[in-house]
């Protein structure tokens, strides 16, 4: 079923952690909420969920209106009939994994059999099958997980919310649940609105991502497209745009325009978003940043080449990770598949950037806001 | 979305707190200022002669007398606690259980049968103490009837709380914090000094001055070891007030309205010390703490955990036997103390099955187990709806949940006594007015116990279930009792225990035909049947040390 939010807000005393703030999921997609932590992405799933009541605003979960605080329509949370896979996992200690699991339809008095057939079915779904016996209190952080997601699924919700659901499981677990999710959650064709800080599972997930700031959509879209494309500086560091250095555009031809850093004045030439004034941001991947040799005599560089010297050469098996910084001051960020490189920190170095691979966006607020995950 | 039964819960709930608590202590408050006992009949008028006629000499010397008391068991009491708590948290003391039990086993031996016990033990050339000093030639003995006895006792008896509140907090404290000190160079008196002391300091002060606040209004020890000679403290005094003939209940509410106030003044202090949360009961996630080698100092701190234990069980318990057990009371010297052939047990047969003893025990039997179920079952609706619910005006309730603590049991007593004469309600003279006495003493206590372990529960668990279709009612019956059950059976169980013990207010709620046990303890030792006291005490500490560890498992559910 498909969820409609439209004009959410919510209060917590004088501070406003949602304001006017739209959602659309289509049924059978996933929509994945991105922040930072405090940006309303949880609290949004809450009011969808109805553990949180909104201050104003209409939800709708396919054809039923389960929120209007104009026509003070206000379903419990006990009838909107969804799943919820929660941080904590939320797993009841004192039941067993077949206990936990078989809650919902217990609750919904559906018959034993059904029960037994139902709950043997989403077990064996999560790859927990041999787990039924098993007490609650006596299973790892991701067998939790999964008993989680077993309940949730398990009495056939309309809707499946996930608030941050990997986030205390180790990285290679990690991973792993992430791929098994996705691959549940489209085989079944469930609606889902997931809620995270970690833009890899946004990216990896989503079929949708909404960029949320201070309980404001700062950009939605599909994952490539958003990826490629960022409206902002903000949305840009969410997305993994590690290089972005604030800047003021002084030419620009088209959708070609040169912007002078103002950490030290170096020009750099970029591809310039339609919407942005003379105060821009530079704004890089990791992965387009080349960082080469540089030698003594190598003379003046060429466009969007830049000195520096290698303050950190991080091995990281598939890659290694640089970071150079220039005379001005300019710390550049750069992975390098290269991993044979022989480079070495205090090394002078050459950092280049394709002007494809520079986006000149505008700025909207502070990027470094984003590092607090 | 306001639903006019949204507010039933939260007005049941006050309605039943106002009985229990306000209503009382406001009763006292008015008869103060009136010239006779109110709703009892008499006419009455409005006078301030009641507080202008507390000062003088007499009272004077008992608030005196209450202050050099309290101060004097506040000193024993923290100096046994503290090293109590550091020597089993950080040390490698010997017996280590042992300890732990000794540190809090006097907690539930009765302050009303240890105050009978250390009288038979250290008053006058009789007591079996002072058989034994003067036996073995020392040309001194104990004098335990007087101020530095009183302080003592109190010293004794209410360290374990001290022990409880330091321990969990030393226990809160992560080791690691004292070895990063350690590492940096420090040696061990400047890491107690720099470290250790200033994280425990708000415990510290807290227990200080809970405890003192606890002996400032304490009735059974001042009445049986200071009464007799003389001495009076102003609980003391406040009883003689109501009990002397002619009584005078004005004056007597006048003085509890100013014990009262001084009591709620350390209580209140000591809640802002600690930050409003006063649970004894949150500990760290299993952590060993870094354990202090005493080397030689081990026999030492072995040693004053021994004369404590020697002090606060062993003695009295030798005193209960000979009163228990000896049918010749007359005793020369130490050689007649362990002489086999005056032992019977024919005192300790005819003491239980003296009728008022079988009827005091149904009596403590029922009013307790009355209290513990009643007052349990309240104590989870009201820490269910200050934790769990929305609904209006719950933030409140807690407040009143626990204000009895600041309220002297003396002062609860009078106020339950002359609300319950006022109700057009046949209380009076049946065991229900002592479990009502009880829940309303106790109350703190209960609440304190289901309080924590509801706080502790993540309320994803309820919410998952809610989202699973369940209505507040199944979530309550389905997931939040049984996570509970632990603090609930444990909120029971500490009332059960507290209220059997109850002497204090009970004093002023019981019949003839409703004595408790403690009661008929205290009456025996008025009339000076110390064989009978002896052999009462002997029975009721034993079943209540049982009963006390039979429900160790249900004290410790609460952690």
């Amino acid at each position: 079923m498909s969820i409609d939010v439209a004009g959410l807000e919510k209060s917590f005393g004088d501070v406003r952690v949602i304001a006017d703030l739209d959602l659309h999921v289509d049924a059978g997609k996933m929509l994945v909420l991105l922040g930072p932590s405090g940006c309303g992405k949880t609290t949004t799933m809450r009011a969808i969920a109805g553990l949180d009541t909104p201050s104003a605003g209409r939800i709708t979960i396919g054809e039923t209106v389960v929120f209007d605080a104009a026509k003070a329509i206000n379903v419990p949370v006990d009838r909107r009939r969804v799943g919820m896979v929660f941080q904590s996992y939320a797993i009841w200690p004192h039941m067993t994994v077949y206990e936990n699991v078989a809650f919902p339809l217990e609750i919904a008095r559906t018959p034993r059999a059904e029960t037994a057939a139902r709950v043997a079915e989403v077990l064996e779904l999560v790859g927990l099958g041999d787990f039924a016996a098993r007490g609650a209190s006596r299973l790892s952080g991701g067998q939790m997980q999964r008993v989680a997601l077993a309940r949730s699924l398990v009495n056939k919700p309309s809707v499946l919310l996930l608030d941050e659901p990997l986030s205390n499981l180790d990285a290679r677990l990690r991973d792993h649940l992430r791929v098994q999710l996705r691959e549940i959650q489209t085989q079944l064709k469930i609606t889902a609105v997931y809620v995270t800080h970690d833009q890899h599972e946004a990216l990896s997930l989503a079929d949708q991502i909404v960029v949320l700031r201070a309980g404001s959509v700062l950009q939605s879209g599909e994952p490539i497209a958003l990826y490629r494309a960022p409206k902002t500086s903000t949305v840009a560091a969410f997305l993994g745009y590690s290089n972005v250095f604030d800047a003021t555009l002084t030419a620009r031809t088209g959708t070609s325009g040169v912007a002078r850093l103002l950490a030290g004045d170096a020009a750099i030439r970029g591809t310039v978003n339609a919407a942005a004034a003379a105060a821009v941001a530079a704004c890089v991947r990791p992965n387009d940043v080349r960082v080469a040799p540089l030698n003594a005599d190598a003379g003046t560089l060429p466009e969007n080449a830049f000195a520096a010297e290698l303050i950190l050469a991080s091995f990281e098996g598939s890659h290694i990770h640089y970071q150079a910084r220039t005379a001005d001051g300019v710390v550049w960020d750069a992975i390098s598949a290269d991993v044979l490189g022989a480079l070495r920190v205090g090394d002078r170095v050459a950092v280049a950037v394709a002007p494809d691979a520079v986006l000149l966006l505008p700025q909207d607020g502070s990027a470094a806001e984003i590092d607090d995950d | 979305m306001t639903n006019p039964a949204r507010f039933a819960v939260p007005v049941a709930l006050y309605a039943v707190l106002a009985l229990l608590v306000i209503v009382p202590i406001l009763m006292i408050g008015y008869a103060s200022f009136l010239t006779a006992q109110p709703f009892s009949g008499s006419s009455t008028a409005w006078t301030a002669a009641n507080y202008a006629q507390l000062w003088n000499g007499e009272i004077g010397l008992a608030a005196l007398n209450t202050l050099v008391c309290a101060a004097g068991g506040t000193i024993v009491a923290m100096i046994v606690g503290c090293g109590m708590a550091w020597l089993v948290t950080r040390t490698d003391i010997p017996f280590k259980p042992f300890v732990q039990l000794a540190a809090i086993m006097p907690l539930f031996i009765s302050v009303l049968v240890a105050s009978a016990a250390w009288s038979s033990l250290g008053s006058g050339r009789t007591g079996y103490l002072n058989i034994a000093l003067a036996s073995v030639g020392i040309p001194w003995h104990v004098n335990i009837e007087s101020r530095t006895g009183i302080a003592l006792v109190f010293g004794l008896y209410y360290a374990p709380y001290v022990f409880l509140f330091v321990q969990s907090a030393l226990a809160l404290v992560h080791s690691d914090m004292e070895e990063a000190a350690a590492v940096s160079g420090a040696p061990l008196g400047k890491i107690l000094r720099r470290i250790t002391f200033p994280l425990v300091k708000p415990a510290l002060l807290g227990s200080m001055l809970l405890v003192f606040a606890l002996m400032v209004e304490d009735f059974p020890v001042p009445q049986l070891l200071g009464s007799p000679v003389g001495i009076e403290t102003l609980s003391v005094a406040i009883y003689n007030l109501m009990m002397h003939v002619p009584a005078q209940p004005n004056a007597a509410s006048a003085l509890s309205v100013l014990l009262m106030l001084a009591t709620a003044t350390l209580v209140f202090v000591q809640r802002r010390l600690l930050g409003g949360n006063d649970y004894r009961t949150v500990t760290g996630k299993g952590m060993q703490p870094r354990v202090l080698r005493l080397g030689r100092a081990r026999r030492l701190a072995f040693g004053f955990v021994t004369l404590y234990v020697l002090l606060a069980i062993v003695a009295p318990a030798f005193a209960l036997l000979e009163g228990a057990f000896r049918t010749n009371m007359y005793i020369p010297d130490l050689g007649a103390l362990f002489a086999p052939s005056g032992l019977s047990v024919a005192p300790l047969v005819a003491a239980l099955t003296d009728p008022d003893v079988i009827s005091g025990a149904e009596n403590s039997l029922g009013s307790g187990l009355g209290a513990a179920l009643a007052g349990a079952a309240l104590c989870f609706v009201l820490a269910y709806v200050v934790h769990r619910t929305k609904l209006p005006g719950r933030a409140p309730l807690e407040y009143l949940a626990t204000l009895p603590v600041a309220v002297p049991a003396l002062v609860l007593g009078i106020g339950i006594l002359w609300t319950w004469l006022a109700a057009p309600l046949p209380v009076y003279g049946t065991l229900t007015i002592l479990a009502i006495g009880y829940v309303s003493r106790f109350l703190p206590q209960g609440y304190r116990a289901i309080s924590s372990s509801i706080a502790q529960i993540h309320e994803d668990l309820e919410h998952a279930a809610q989202i699973a279709g369940a209505n507040r009612l199944q979530v309550v019956r389905r997931i939040t009792l049984p996570l509970v059950r632990g603090g609930v059976a444990s909120s029971a169980f500490i009332l059960l225990i507290l209220s059997i013990r109850e002497l204090t207010a009970s004093l002023f709620l019981y019949t003839t035909s409703t004595r408790t046990l403690a009661i008929v303890i205290y009456e025996k030792y008025v009339t000076g049947s110390w064989s009978a006291v002896a052999s009462i005490s002997l029975v009721f500490t034993l079943v209540l040390a049982i009963l006390t560890l039979a429900g160790r498992r249900w004290l410790n559910a609460r952690t």
